[in-house]
């Protein structure tokens, strides 16, 4: 057998050690197919049905158990920690961040699952369809995330979207959903669009899709493709981050979807954008100005965020819009994060400080947003702010575990978020970024006042009419359990410190090869594995 | 044993009140649950007397220190606390003060109860923390869940404008503090990039951040001046100080005023000055002149004021002028001062404010000419009254008296005329106090309705007597009180005027013999 067919089996067949790191991925895909079929053929597909709600979260265990393996044992199986393997060419970088991201999204996953089976309106949402597009979404940000390359992202981007705008309008006799759905619809294909030409540029300057290669690019006003495809993507990448101006689309769907399936959207989905981003410019821009330039324009984003999350969410009464302008708000950390990347590649504090910020995120917000499902649950859709009041006698436990989410969100300590912010702030300031983050604290003290006006509700002010009133029943104790939990997680991270990330390895795995060459022109870029070849115009 | 005590006797001191918190939370009886919070605070009282017991007076070293791994060691944030003679005093300030605010929380808290026991207790612990943490961001911390409790304590149980006071409260020292942060995690960068290793410990940041250039310190100086002077509050942040103070319950308005204020100052005198000596020098001016603008203009304020709590309100602004006026002098007079003139402020207007909050209870009304001739139908009252007064107006042989007489001298020899400007305001201040006192106490009973009222009972007396106590004993007893905060505050103006780094060190019980020593010196 020649030595060139046996390189290209061992990239379609990939060794044993590759089915194990990518065991999650493979779960969820072959768990979500199971699902609806399960649901095809065990009763009616338009009722809910247990047996897929069973298989899905099964279908999770390996995305929860192969990382916590992998992270707790770093170079079990032979692999090397300081220089993890790839595979698919760099479709698939089996390091600690993919792993890390496994974990996040499995768990992340589990608890929307199990948060939907344990409410009333949850339960009537968990048709076959539904927990098989939720696999499939988590499937694709496990891809995108562990993506070293634009084909194997733009796949698990896809493959993420599109269930999501599904998902969005799922509940279909609401309008509401149905706008919501239609609108994240086109606004997230247009964005895909927007970083489908952005890439196309990028490959026309390069010739290469890999992330490791971008270094080749050159950022500046004489190569204005090279600027283009560049901003292009950075403005594709925002839409789906919902960093303002790009933000219009954030309250509507998360107003539109169902609360348990907003804290889903509002979460996972950021998380697998911000590993693309963090492996984007954490390969950096050597030897051009691409870094001071993306930093530039992060700054801009940012500050524009904050602005626009900490100002508009001010005028709303729904609790869903005003999370979502909280989350917009948190955009603006993510670009000071981004700025950081795009000033310091290589600085594993910066790094191990976004893995932090994006996983003490997710669970204030999965945990805000469960509370808000269990208690639309027992009344209608969509609360407004004065429903919340006199809560914290109705709902004492619910009312605390809300106010440590709140808190952690508005970065209080001694909730979880005090540690994220002061990572992020403290590696941002040693780039220089000070005046950066000086705009962010400041805007974010305006945002406080929302924040502080759900307190206010929540306990300063007695019952009215038109207060929720949680039932106490037997879903309500194992919400409780289950929000209790996720609380307790954030206040012990929040007095104890992210102590895990200092033990997360945040080393990019490389593909095996050469690195590739800048191209001259009318030269092609002789470049084997998933990316084929440019054409010369 | 006495060193093992001494060794965790800081983190006990910061922990105790928390774990009575949950206890106290738990319990299902009201009254008994009033009896174990109070009985929580006496021990603590008396577990913070071990450190008067076996603090050594004559150093300046951080004692009863504890330095314990916290987050992970690539981070350099560690669990350091340690006591000097500057948080000595404030620490002790804030135990004894805290069993008489709970006492008088039996009549004036009477919803919620529990919960108000527990947010109390949070608070004791958030501010023996902030006191004594010797790590940037422990401090941080603390600093921030001090606000928690607070904002819960103004919201839940003030008055009509509760929300508003709160928000605003909350708000204005948040924006403070957060700039905080960022000048920390400057510094925190700065250290890293000096020396190699990431580090908040304040012991080795003080050398790291009077070695810095002075515009870089100026920066950082301001930013961390901005927060702890919001909390001061030194005009012209002091505007969310009235709305917190009126609409706060009374022992609320107690606890900001005799401890959380001084948290303010003590910011000052423990980060921003001694970090930044070259930065203080520079901004020395300023805030003696914004000091001097707050005790006059506080002091009018107060003149005009026809609320009782407003006017005490105001005459913390004014009484907090002096302090910061008398540790920017920068000299050993000023900040023995600025130290005392902290601990009696927080006796004398503590009492002040629980004095009225009995009138309260009573009448539900804080407008002065609703009263007037008190001391005829509650003579013990007025007595009480008279005595808080007195020491507000520094009157000789209160601690007022010596406080003021310190940093009045102090500011002097530097700033003859700021600290003649700062004197009216002495003067001022004894108008406003004895003309509260004439419209309250003395005069004719007038008013049908306080014909009726009762004097003080034996738990309110028993209170209100312990502070006229202090406010005497703080007078006569000034030398035993302050030999505790001489070396400390000798070596801190040393420290500043040679600008150079404020050296001290951790003293770990029993970790070697005296002179007990563990220098920090890499």
């Amino acid at each position: 057998m020649n030595e060139a067919l046996q390189s290209s089996l061992n990239l379609i067949f990939p060794s044993a050690a590759f089915y194990l790191h990518a065991a999650p991925i493979l779960a969820m895909l072959v768990g979500g197919l199971v699902a609806l079929l399960a649901g095809v053929f065990r009763g009616n597909p338009d009722r809910p049905s247990m047996v897929s709600y069973q298989i899905g979260f099964i279908s999770c265990f390996p995305s929860v158990i192969v990382p916590l393996i992998l992270l707790s044992a770093p170079g079990s199986f032979g692999m090397s920690v300081s220089q993890p393997p790839a595979w698919l060419g760099s479709g698939f970088l089996a390091d600690q961040i993919s792993q890390f991201t496994f974990l996040v999204v499995g768990l992340g996953t589990m608890f929307t699952l199990f948060m939907a089976e344990i409410s009333n309106a949850g339960r009537q949402l968990l048709r076959p369809e539904l927990v098989c597009l939720m696999l499939f979404a988590s499937a694709g940000i496990m891809i995108m995330a562990s993506a070293g390359e634009f084909m194997a992202f733009f796949t698990g981007l896809e493959l993420m979207s599109i269930p999501l705008y599904v998902l969005v309008g799922y509940q279909r006799h609401d309008t509401r959903g149905l706008e919501a759905a239609v609108k994240y619809f086109l606004m997230g294909a247009t964005a895909s669009a927007i970083i489908l030409m952005g890439m196309a540029l990028i490959y026309l300057n390069i010739g290469t899709l890999r992330w490791s290669d971008f270094a080749l690019l050159n950022v500046s006003l004489s190569n204005p493709f090279g600027v283009l495809g560049l901003l292009l993507f950075v403005v594709g990448l925002s839409f789906k981050l919902g960093i303002a101006p790009f933000h219009t689309w954030g309250p509507d769907v998360y107003q539109g979807a169902h609360s348990t399936l907003t804290g889903y959207m509002s979460t996972l989905v950021k998380v697998g954008i911000v590993m693309v981003v963090l492996r984007i410019l954490g390969n950096g821009f050597a030897g051009n100005d691409g870094g001071v330039w993306l930093a530039k324009i992060f700054w801009v984003l940012g500050t524009l965020s904050i602005l626009v999350g900490s100002v508009f969410g001010l005028v709303h009464n729904s609790i869903k819009r005003m999370l979502a302008y909280s989350s917009i708000a948190n955009a603006g950390y993510f670009c000071l994060a981004f700025a950081t990347l795009a000033l310091s590649p290589a600085s594993a504090e910066a790094r191990q400080a976004v893995l932090a910020y994006t996983a003490i995120y997710t669970i204030l917000n999965l945990g805000a947003f469960a509370i808000l499902a269990w208690l639309e649950d027992g009344s209608r859709e969509d609360l407004l702010k004065e429903e919340l009041a006199g809560l914290g006698k109705r709902a004492p436990f619910a009312s605390i575990c809300l106010t440590i989410f709140i808190l952690g969100l508005a970065g209080i300590p001694p909730a979880a978020g005090f540690f994220g912010k002061f990572m992020l702030i403290s590696s941002a300031v040693s780039v220089g970024l000070i005046g950066l983050a000086v705009v962010m604290v400041l805007l974010s003290c305006v945002a406080l006042f929302y924040y502080l006006s759900l307190l206010v509700e929540i306990w300063l002010k007695p019952a009215t009419r038109s207060s929720v009133n949680p039932q106490d029943n037997e879903d309500s104790r194992d919400v409780r359990v289950l929000v209790g939990i996720v609380a307790f997680a954030s206040l012990v991270v929040g007095i104890v410190g992210p102590r895990w990330v200092a033990s997360i390895n945040p080393t990019f795995a490389r593909e095996n090869r050469a690195p590739a060459q800048p191209l001259k022109t009318g030269q092609t870029n002789q470049d084997s594995g998933t990316t084929g070849q440019r054409q010369d115009l | 044993m006495v060193s093992v005590i001494s060794q965790w006797i800081l983190t006990l001191l910061i922990f105790f009140p928390l774990l009575g918190a949950i206890v106290v939370g738990l319990m299902k009886d009201v009254q008994t649950a009033r009896h174990v919070a109070v009985a929580i605070a006496v021990l603590e009282m008396i577990f913070s007397f071990h450190l008067i017991a076996h603090f050594n007076i004559d150093s300046a070293s951080m004692q009863f220190a504890q330095d314990l791994a916290w987050l992970p060691s690539g981070t350099g944030i560690r669990y350091i606390v340690g006591v000097d003679g500057l948080s000595l005093m404030l620490v002790l300030l804030t135990t004894i003060l805290c069993p008489l605010i709970l006492l008088s929380s039996y009549s004036s808290i009477e919803s919620n109860v529990k919960s108000f026991l527990a947010l109390f207790l949070v608070l004791e612990s958030a501010m023996i923390g902030a006191l004594v943490s010797l790590d940037l961001v422990l401090f941080y911390v603390f600093w921030e869940a001090m606000l928690i409790p607070m904002y819960f304590i103004i919201g839940v149980w003030g008055g009509k404008e509760r929300i508003y006071a709160t928000t605003k409260f909350f708000i204005y020292t948040v924006v403070g503090s957060l700039l905080m942060l960022v000048a920390f995690a400057y510094l925190y960068y700065l250290h890293y990039q000096q020396n190699g290793v990431f580090s908040t410990n304040l012991i080795e940041l003080y050398r790291t951040a009077a070695g810095l250039p002075a515009e870089t310190q100026l920066w950082l100086f301001a930013a961390t001046a901005l927060a702890f002077a919001i909390k001061v509050p030194l005009f012209p942040f002091h505007t969310w100080l009235p709305d917190a103070h009126v609409q706060a319950p009374t022992p609320g308005s107690v606890i900001l005023a005799g401890v959380l204020l001084k948290m303010g100052t003590y910011g000052l005198m423990r980060m921003s000055i001694p970090m930044f000596p070259e930065a203080a020098h520079q901004a020395a001016p300023v805030m003696i002149t914004l000091s001097v603008i707050g005790i006059i203009y506080g002091a009018l304020i107060a003149w005009r004021q026809t609320d009782i709590k407003k006017l005490v309100a105001y005459s913390s602004v004014s009484h907090l002028g002096f302090v910061v006026a008398g540790m920017f002098a920068f000299n050993e007079m000023g900040f023995t001062g600025a130290l005392y003139q902290m601990v009696n402020h927080g006796v004398s207007t503590g009492a002040l404010f629980l004095l009225i909050g009995v009138v309260y209870e009573r009448r539900h009304t804080r407008e002065m000419s609703e009263y007037g001739g008190l001391a005829k139908q509650m003579p013990w009252y007025a007595f009480f009254m008279v005595v808080a007064t007195l020491g507000s107006v520094a009157l000789p042989g209160t601690g007022g008296f010596i406080g003021e007489w310190l940093i009045l001298n102090g500011v002097f020899q530097v700033h003859p005329v700021m600290a003649t400007l700062a004197g009216t305001g002495v003067i001022l201040g004894a108008i406003y106090m004895l003309w509260l006192v004439l419209k309250v106490v003395w005069g004719p009973l007038n008013n049908e309705e306080n014909k009726k009222l009762p004097d003080c009972s034996p738990r309110e007396s028993f209170v209100l007597a312990t502070l006229s106590v202090f406010v005497f004993a703080t007078g006569f007893l000034s030398a035993p009180i302050l030999e505790h905060t001489v070396p400390t505050l000798k070596k801190l103006q040393e420290s500043v005027n040679s600008k150079s780094a404020y050296k001290t060190q951790l003293v770990i019980p029993g970790r070697s013999n005296e002179p007990m020593k563990v220098m920090m010196e890499k």
